[in-house]
C-alpha cells in the first residue's frame, strides 16, 4: 500500500480524487472473497451532519458479517473512522437503526470474530481490514459488550434500539504504532 | 497445516500488511462533495434518497423493517 503510495481509503476509491457524500465506496461493497464479511466506505460531507460523528474524520468503513447460522442475514459488527490522510482514528459502534441489519448481542457477535479470514486470496484492503480486526479484536470485543450495556442505561419511550436520539454507542480511540509496538512487545 | 502454524501465519500477513498500511500512507483525501456539486456524467453515482432511511444500511436482502442510513445497501 505504501509502495503504491496509497492508502486504505484511497485504495477503496480505486484513486478516484472525486468522492461523494453518502455514496457507498466501491460499488458493490467489499466482498472478502465471500468468506461471510462485507464493508464498505463512505462519509458525510456537512460536518454540522449528525452522522459526521467525530471533527476530525473523513469517512468511516462499516464491516458487516453474515451469520453462521442463518446465511441470509447480515449484521454489523464496528465501523472504522479514517480521517483526512486516510488513517485510522477510532473504532466505533452505532444503533441498531444505523445501519438496521439483523441485530446480535455482544456474545453472539464476539462469536464470529473468532474466525476471521486472514487469507491472501483477498484484496489488499480488506487483508488490511481483516488484520486491523484481528490485531483490535479484544477491543472490538468490549466496544460490544459497551455498546449493549449503553442500551441497557439509556431511556426511550419506544424501541431504544430504533430511537434517532441515540446514534453512537460506544468508542475507541485507535493509536496504530502504540498497538503495533504493544503486540511486538508480547 | 496444523493449526498452529496457520495462526502463526495469519498473524505475520496480519501484522506484516498494518506495517505496510502504517507508513508511508499518509496521504491527503479528496473532500467529499454533496450530491448536487457532483459532476453528472460521472456513470458510477448512486443517489440516496429517502432522509429517514438508515444512514449506514447495506439494503440487500433485507428484513429489517426500517430502511438504515449505514446499511449495505444503495
Amino acid at each position: 500500500m505504501g509502495e503504491q503510495n496509497l492508502n486504505p481509503v484511497l485504495l477503496c476509491l480505486s484513486n478516484n480524487l472525486q468522492i461523494q457524500a453518502q455514496k457507498k465506496y466501491p460499488e458493490g461493497l467489499l466482498q472478502f472473497n465471500e468468506t461471510g464479511w462485507r464493508a464498505y466506505y463512505h462519509c458525510h460531507a456537512n460536518k454540522d451532519d449528525i452522522n459526521h460523528l467525530f471533527e476530525e474524520e473523513h469517512g468511516h468503513f462499516h464491516l458487516f458479517v453474515r451469520h453462521t447460522e442463518h446465511p441470509e442475514s447480515w449484521s454489523h459488527v464496528v465501523a472504522l473512522s479514517m480521517d483526512d490522510m486516510g488513517q485510522p482514528l477510532r473504532w466505533f459502534m452505532v444503533n441498531h437503526w444505523v445501519t438496521g441489519e439483523t441485530w446480535l448481542t455482544a456474545p453472539l457477535l464476539s462469536a464470529q470474530l473468532h474466525d476471521i479470514p486472514l487469507t491472501e486470496q483477498n484484496t489488499l484492503l480488506e487483508q488490511w481490514l481483516l488484520s486491523m480486526l484481528a490485531l483490535y479484536k479484544d477491543d472490538i470485543n468490549a466496544l460490544l459488550v459497551l455498546r449493549d450495556h449503553s442500551l441497557n442505561i439509556k431511556h426511550s419511550h419506544g424501541d431504544i434500539k430504533q430511537d434517532r436520539e441515540y446514534y453512537l454507542l460506544s468508542e475507541l480511540a485507535i493509536k496504530l504504532q502504540h498497538k503495533l509496538e504493544q503486540v511486538l512487545a508480547e | 497445516m496444523k493449526n498452529s502454524n496457520r495462526l502463526i501465519m495469519g498473524a505475520a500477513i496480519s501484522l506484516a500488511a498494518i506495517l505496510v498500511a502504517a507508513d508511508h500512507t499518509k496521504h491527503r483525501l479528496p473532500t467529499p462533495v454533496e450530491e448536487q456539486e457532483q459532476i453528472t456524467e460521472q456513470s458510477n453515482i448512486v443517489i440516496e434518497g429517502e432522509e429517514d432511511a438508515s444512514p449506514c444500511s447495506m439494503n440487500i436482502e433485507s428484513d429489517n423493517e426500517v430502511s438504515s442510513p449505514c446499511g449495505f445497501g444503495d
